[in-house]
C-alpha cells in the first residue's frame, strides 16, 4: 500500500521531469506515451488503493520530518482514507480520460510535449493534494495546482485573452488564499500541530468564536478554488485554456479541492454552526446566481463553466446543511459527467474547426453521432433524468437539505434544477438539433478521432450507471456507509428511507423532466420566435443574467480601478519618491561600500599582508576595548 | 601499531593512489592519462566506503594524536565527496590547456589527505602536519598552468600570505603549549580549564589562532588572496580550494573553539562575532561590485563564512549542539552548491573559444546553453537560499540557531546581508535568461565531457536532495557532533 501511495503521485512527476527536459528535443509528437502511460499507471494503483481502503485499510503514514526547529515542524506524510479514496476515484479516472483525450485533441499543437508536461505536473499537485495528512500540504499543493491551473489557462500565451485570463484566475485566487493562509496560520497558533489527526482530535477544545473564525478563513480559500460566489469570476474566463483543460481542472478535480477541503476538515465546521450556516448560504446563493447565468449564455464552454459554478454551489450546500455524503456524492457524479460535458463541448468545438459560439451550431446530430449521444447521457444526468447519476447525487442534496430542517434551501435547490435541466438542454437543441446555422462550417464538420470518442464513451458510462451502484437508496447507500467513519464527528448518520424521500424523489424527478421538455418548446418547436420572446418579456431580467449581472465590471469600478488609481499615486509619491529612493539608496549604499572596500583588494602582496597584520593587531585592540 | 594504520586507512588508500598516479603518469600516453582521475575517484570512494563501514568504532591512535569518532567520518566522507567531484569536473578542462597530467590528481589527493588529517586531529603538531600537508599541495594547485601568468601569481600569492597565516597559528599553538605544556587537545582544554593559565599570553594566543584561522577560511580582513587565488587558478581547481580547505577548516576551528577553548568563550566570543560580521559586510558588498564570475563567487564564499562564523559564535556561547549541526549541514550544502557553480563555468570554459568568466559573457545564456544555464539558475537560487534547495534549509537551521543561541540581533544581520548578496546571486540569473547575448561573444566549440556533466548533475541532485531530503544528512551532522561536545 506504501509503495502504491509514493508510486501514483511520483510517476506522473517523473514524466513531467523527463517530458518537460526531452519532450521538445527527443519525444516532439511522441510525448504522450510516457505522460499516458504514467498517468495510466497511477489510475491502477490508485484502483488498488480504492479496493484496500473499500476492504477497510487505512493508510496513515509519516514519511519524514522536512523543517524541525524547536516547535515549528514541517512533516511530510500520507493519508489514505474513504474521503481520499473517493477523491482519487474521480481525479485518477478522469485524469486518465483527459489525457487519453488530449493526443487527439493537441495534435499538432506547436506546445505538444509542453502540455503534457504540465498535465503531468498538475496531476502529480493534484494526488499529493488529496494525499497529504496536513495543512501545510494541503496549501502548497493547493497552490501548486493553482500554478498548473495558471499555466493551462494561458496555454496558449500569445493570445491576450487567455494571458489575461491567466491573470486574473491568479489574481482572484490570491484574495482567496489569503484567507485560507490565515486560517491555516490560526490553527497553527491555537493547536500547535497542523497534522490533520492532531487538529481534528483537539477541535473541540477550541472556543467557539476562534473555530468560527478558523472556518470562515478556511471557507474563503474555498471560495477562491471553488469558484464561489463572489469570487466565481475567474472560472468562466479561465474557460480559454485548452478544452481537456477545462474539463481536467475547472469541472472535475481541481475546482473540488475546495469541497474536499471542507469536507476533510469537517470535525471543524461541525463545531461551528454560524460557517456551516455561511458555507450553506453562499453554496445555494452560487447555485441559483450562477445557473441564471448560465440560462442565456451563447458560448458553449461559458455555459457549461457556469453550470460549474452552480454545481459546486450545490456541493457545498449540502455539506453546509450537514448531507456531507451527498455532497461527496455529488462531486463523484459531477466529476464524471462534468468531465464528460466538456470533452464533448471540446468534440464540437473540434468538429467545427473552433467556434465555440452556439448561435453559429445546429445540426450536427448525424454529423458526430458519438459525441451527440455521450452528450446526452451527460446532459440527462446533470438535469437530474430518473436512473442516472445526477438524479440519485442531486437528490440526495435536496432530501438531505429537506430533512435537516432547511426547506428554504431545498426550495431554491429545486429551481435550480429545474434551471439546470433547461440551460443543459437548450445547449444540446441548439448544438445538435435543428437547421444548421452556419452552413460553411457545418460543411466541414467531422467527428473526432478514435482518441477522442473512447474517452467520451468511457466516461458515459460511469455518467449513466455511478449513481445507481453508489447511492441507492438516498441517504442510506453504499457511498455513505462508506464514508460515515469520516464524517463521525460531524454525527450525521445515514438516515432511512421514508415515505416523504418517495415523494421528494418523484417531485425532482418532474422538475427534471419539465425542464428539459421547456427547453424543447423553447429550441426545438419554436426557436424562431419563443426564446426572444421570452428575452424581450424577461427585459431587465434576461439583460442582467447576459451581462453576469455585471459583476466583473462591479469589480472594475469598485476595486480594479481604484485599486489602479491608487496603485499609480503610490507608485508615483511613495514608490518612486520613497521606496525606490530608499530601494536605490540602500543599493547604492551597499554599492558605495564595495566601491570603497575595492582599494583594500590591490594585488599586491605586500598590501595584503599588512592587512593580515593590522587585522591581527585590531583583534586585539578589540578585546582590550571589549574587556576593559 | 595495526590498530594506528586501520585508523588511518582511508588517507592511506590516498596516499598509495596518489603515487601510483605519479609513478604511471610518465609511462601513459597522452590519451591513457584520461583515465587517472578515475583512479582517484576510485581511491576517494573506496576510502568513502571504508569510513563508513567502520563509523561504528570510536577510537584514538597514534597516542590520542588523531580521535575516530562520528564527527570525523562525517567530515572524511564529505571532504572525499569534493575531492572526487573536483577530479571528476577536472579532466576535461586539463585536456583543453593541454595540462592533462598525473601530478593534478595526485595533488588532489594529497590535498584531501592532508584536510581529512586536520578534520580528526586531536593534537596541535598532528593538525599542523595536516593543514601544511593541505596548505603546499594547495599552492601547487593553485598554480598548476604555469604557462599562463595569472595561475603563477595565484600560486605566489596564495603562498606567500599562506605562510604567514600559518606562522600565526602556529605561534598562536606555541603560546599554547607553553601555558599548558602540552599538545594535546584534551590535555590542554583540562589545563586552561583548571588553570590558573595567565591571562595575557592566553588572550595573545587566542588571538594568533583565531588569526590564522581566519586566514585559511578567508574571513575579513584576512581574505584579500581568496578572490586572486580562486580567479587565477584553473577553475576545477578553484572549485575544490574554494570549498575543501573551508570545510577542513571550520572542521578544525569547531574543535579548537569549542573542545580546547571552550571555557574561554567569553574571550573569543565577541571578536569572533567581529571577524563574522566584518567578513559578511566585505563578501556581501565586494561581491557586488565584481564583474568577474569566479572573483564573484569568491566574495560570495567570503560572505558564507561570515554566516558560518555567525552559528560558530552561538555555538561557543550556549555550548549547545545545534549550531553546530547546522554548521555541519551548511558545510554539506555549501560543498554541492559552491562546486557546481564553479563546475558550470568549467563547462562554459570548455565550449567556449576564450572564455573569460566575465558576467557580460554569461548574457543570453538560456538561449546558447539551455543545460548550462538551468543547473547554474539552480546553484544561484540555492546560494540565495531559496526553497526548497538545500541552501534555504541551510540557511534556515543556521539562523534559527544562532537565534536560539540568544543572538536574534546577529541573526538579524545575517538575513540582512542575505538579502544584500540575493542581488548578485540573481543578477546571473537575469543576466542569462533576460540580456541578449554580447555581440563580441566567443565561438562555440564543442567541449562535451561526459565526466564534467556527471560532476554537474551529482552536484545538482545534491543540492535538490538536501533541500528535499535533509533528514539522512542532518541526523549524521547531529549525531557527529554529539560525542564532540560531551568532552
Amino acid at each position: 500500500m506504501k509503495a502504491a501511495v509514493l508510486l501514483i503521485p511520483l510517476l506522473p512527476l517523473a514524466s513531467f521531469i523527463i517530458t518537460g527536459l526531452f519532450g521538445k528535443r527527443f519525444f516532439k509528437e511522441k510525448s504522450h506515451y510516457l505522460s499516458v502511460g504514467a498517468v495510466a499507471v497511477s489510475w491502477l494503483l490508485s484502483m488498488y488503493l480504492i479496493v484496500e481502503v473499500e476492504r477497510g485499510e487505512e493508510l496513515h503514514w509519516q514519511v519524514y520530518s522536512w523543517i524541525a526547529a524547536g516547535s515549528f515542524k514541517v512533516d511530510i506524510g500520507f493519508l489514505v482514507d474513504q474521503l481520499t479514496a473517493v477523491m482519487l476515484l474521480v481525479v485518477s479516472t478522469v485524469g486518465l480520460m483527459v489525457h487519453v483525450y488530449s493526443i487527439g485533441y493537441m495534435k499538432g499543437d506547436g506546445g505538444y510535449y509542453r502540455f503534457f508536461a504540465y498535465l503531468n505536473l498538475f496531476m502529480f499537485s493534484m494526488f499529493m493534494l488529496i494525499l497529504g495528512n496536513n495543512f501545510l500540504m494541503l496549501y502548497v499543493f493547493w497552490e501548486a495546482v493553482g500554478l498548473c491551473s495558471y499555466l493551462l489557462i494561458s496555454f496558449w500565451y500569445t493570445k491576450k485573452s487567455a494571458a489575461n485570463a491567466g491573470t486574473k484566475a491568479f489574481l482572484v485566487n490570491r484574495v482567496g488564499d489569503f484567507g485560507f493562509g490565515l486560517g491555516i496560520m490560526l490553527i497553527f497558533v491555537t493547536l500547535g500541530t497542523l497534522s490533520y489527526s492532531g487538529v481534528f482530535e483537539a477541535a473541540g477544545t477550541i472556543g467557539t468564536g476562534t473555530m468560527t473564525a478558523i472556518c470562515l478563513l478556511l471557507f474563503m480559500g474555498a471560495m477562491g478554488k471553488s469558484a464561489q460566489f463572489p469570487l466565481h469570476v475567474w472560472l468562466p474566463d479561465a474557460m480559454e485554456g485548452p478544452t481537456p483543460v477545462s474539463s481536467l481542472i475547472h469541472a472535475a478535480t481541481m475546482v473540488n479541492a475546495g469541497v474536499y477541503m471542507v469536507a476533510r476538515s469537517n470535525p471543524l465546521f461541525a463545531e461551528s454552526h454560524t460557517a456551516m450556516f455561511v458555507v450553506a448560504l453562499v453554496g445555494t446563493f452560487t447555485a441559483i446566481f450562477a445557473a441564471s447565468i448560465g440560462l442565456v449564455q451563447n458560448d458553449i464552454k461559458k455555459v457549461l463553466a457556469y453550470s460549474t459554478v452552480s454545481q459546486l454551489g450545490y456541493m457545498f450546500m449540502a455539506l453546509g446543511v450537514g448531507a456531507w455524503g451527498a455532497g461527496m456524492f455529488h462531486l463523484i457524479a459531477h466529476g464524471f459527467f462534468k468531465g464528460l460535458l466538456f470533452l464533448c463541448s471540446g468534440s464540437v468545438i473540434h468538429a467545427l474547426s473552433g467556434e465555440q459560439d452556439m448561435r453559429k451550431m445546429g445540426g450536427l446530430k448525424n454529423k458526430t453521432k458519438i459525441t451527440y449521444w455521450t452528450f446526452v447521457i451527460g446532459a440527462l444526468a446533470i438535469s437530474g433524468f430518473p436512473g442516472l447519476a445526477g438524479f440519485w447525487s442531486k437528490d440526495s442534496i435536496l432530501a438531505g437539505s429537506f430533512n435537516h430542517g432547511y426547506w428554504y434551501f431545498w426550495a431554491v435547490g429545486l429551481i435550480v434544477a429545474f434551471m439546470t435541466a433547461f440551460y443543459m438542454f437548450r445547449l444540446i437543441f441548439m448544438t445538435f438539433h435543428g437547421k444548421p446555422r452556419d452552413e460553411k462550417a457545418f460543411a466541414h464538420a467531422h467527428e473526432s478521432p478514435r482518441s477522442m470518442t473512447m474517452p467520451l464513451i468511457l466516461l458515459a458510462i460511469p455518467s449513466a450507471l455511478i449513481g445507481l451502484a453508489l447511492g441507492l437508496p438516498p441517504e442510506d447507500g453504499h457511498i455513505d456507509k462508506f464514508l460515515e467513519p469520516v464524517f463521525e464527528a460531524a454525527g450525521i448518520a445515514p438516515h432511512a428511507f421514508g415515505a416523504v424521500d418517495l415523494g421528494l424523489m418523484a417531485l425532482s424527478a418532474l422538475v427534471g423532466i419539465g425542464g428539459i421538455l421547456l427547453a424543447w418548446q423553447f429550441y426545438v418547436k419554436r426557436p424562431d420566435d419563443l426564446p426572444a420572446k421570452a428575452g424581450a418579456r424577461a427585459g431587465f431580467l434576461y439583460k442582467a443574467a447576459l451581462n453576469k449581472y455585471w459583476i466583473d465590471e462591479f469589480y472594475f469600478a469598485a476595486v480594479i480601478n481604484p485599486v489602479m488609481a491608487l496603485g499609480r499615486g503610490l507608485w508615483r509619491w511613495v514608490d518612486m519618491a520613497m521606496i525606490d529612493g530608499f530601494v536605490n539608496g540602500s543599493a547604492r549604499f551597499f554599492h558605495g561600500v564595495g566601491m570603497a572596500l575595492k582599494p583594500t583588494q590591490s594585488g599586491k602582496i605586500q598590501a595584503y599582508l599588512f592587512s593580515m597584520f593590522l587585522g591581527f593587531l585590531a583583534l586585539l585592540v578589540a578585546y582590550l576595548i571589549l574587556t576593559v | 601499531m595495526t590498530h594506528d594504520l586501520l585508523a588511518i586507512m582511508p588517507e592511506l588508500m590516498l596516499i598509495v593512489t596518489a603515487v601510483v598516479v605519479l609513478l604511471v603518469d610518465p609511462l601513459l600516453p597522452e590519451e591513457g592519462r584520461r583515465g587517472l582521475s578515475w583512479l582517484g575517484i576510485f581511491a576517494c570512494i573506496t576510502a568513502a566506503l571504508s569510513t563508513w563501514f567502520a563509523r561504528g568504532e570510536e577510537f584514538t591512535a597514534f597516542s590520542n594524536s588523531i580521535a575516530l569518532d562520528k564527527y570525523s567520518v562525517f567530515f572524511k566522507i564529505l571532504l572525499l565527496g569534493v575531492a572526487a567531484l573536483a577530479m571528476l569536473i577536472s579532466e576535461k578542462h586539463l585536456h583543453k590547456k593541454q595540462r592533462l597530467l598525473g601530478d593534478y590528481y595526485a595533488l588532489i589527493l594529497f590535498t584531501t589527505v592532508g584536510m581529512i588529517v586536520m578534520a580528526e586531529a586531536i593534537d596541535l603538531i598532528t593538525f599542523f602536519v595536516g593543514l601544511e600537508l593541505m596548505a603546499l599541495s594547495s599552492y601547487l594547485l593553485a598554480g598548476f598552468f604555469r604557462y599562463e601568468e595569472r595561475s603563477i601569481e595565484a600560486a605566489m600569492k596564495y603562498f606567500l600570505t599562506g605562510a604567514f597565516a600559518s606562522n600565526i597559528l602556529l605561534f598562536g599553538m606555541a603560546f599554547l603549549y607553553g601555558l599548558t605544556g602540552s599538545t594535546n587537545y584534551r590535555d590542554i582544554s583540562e589545563a586552561i580549564r583548571l588553570g590558573p593559565v595567565p591571562e595575557g599570553p592566553l588572550v595573545i594566543a587566542i588571538v594568533l589562532v583565531l588569526a590564522g584561522f581566519a586566514f585559511k577560511v578567508s574571513a575579513a580582513p584576512f581574505h584579500n588572496w581568496a578572490p586572486d587565488v580562486y580567479q587565477g587558478s584553473p577553475t576545477p581547481a578553484a572549485a575544490f580550494l574554494s570549498v575543501g580547505p573551508k570545510v577542513a577548516g571550520f572542521a578544525a576551528i569547531l574543535k579548537f573553539f569549542t573542545m580546547i577553548l571552550g571555557s574561554q568563550s567569553e574571550i573569543w566570543v565577541p571578536l569572533m562575532m567581529a571577524l563574522s560580521v566584518a567578513t559578511m559586510v566585505v563578501g556581501s558588498t565586494m561581491a557586488l561590485v565584481q564583474k568577474d564570475l569566479k572573483r564573484m563567487l569568491a566574495f560570495s564564499s567570503i560572505g558564507h563564512v561570515g554566516y558560518l562564523l555567525l552559528a560558530v559564535v552561538a555555538t561557543g556561547d550556549s555550548g549547545s549542539n545545534v549550531g553546530m549541526s547546522a554548521i555541519l549541514f551548511y558545510l554539506a550544502a555549501y560543498a554541492f552548491m559552491n562546486m557546481g557553480a564553479f563546475a558550470v563555468l568549467v563547462h562554459l570554459s570548455n565550449n567556449s573559444e576564450n572564455f573569460r568568466d566575465s558576467l557580460d559573457e554569461i548574457a543570453g545564456l538560456g538561449k546558447r546553453f539551455p543545460w548550462a544555464a538551468g543547473v547554474m539558475a539552480l546553484f544561484m537560487l540555492s546560494l540565495t537560499g531559496v526553497p526548497p534547495t538545500a541552501g534555504f534549509l541551510a540557511k534556515f537551521y543556521l539562523f534559527s540557531a544562532v537565534v536560539d543561541a540568544g543572538f536574534a540581533w546577529l541573526a538579524v544581520v545575517g538575513a540582512l546581508f542575505s538579502l544584500v548578496s540575493a542581488f548578485f546571486y540573481l543578477r546571473v540569473i537575469v543576466y542569462m535568461y533576460m540580456r541578449e547575448p554580447e555581440e563580441s561573444v566567443s565561438e562555440k566549440v564543442d567541449g562535451r565531457s561526459w565526466d564534467l556533466s556527471l560532476g554537474i548533475g551529482l552536484a545538482a541532485a545534491g543540492v535538490v536532495l538536501l533541500g528535499i531530503l535533509p533528514a539522512p544528512v542532518l541526523n549524521a551532522a547531529q549525531d557527529a557532533v554529539q560525542k564532540l561536545l560531551g568532552n
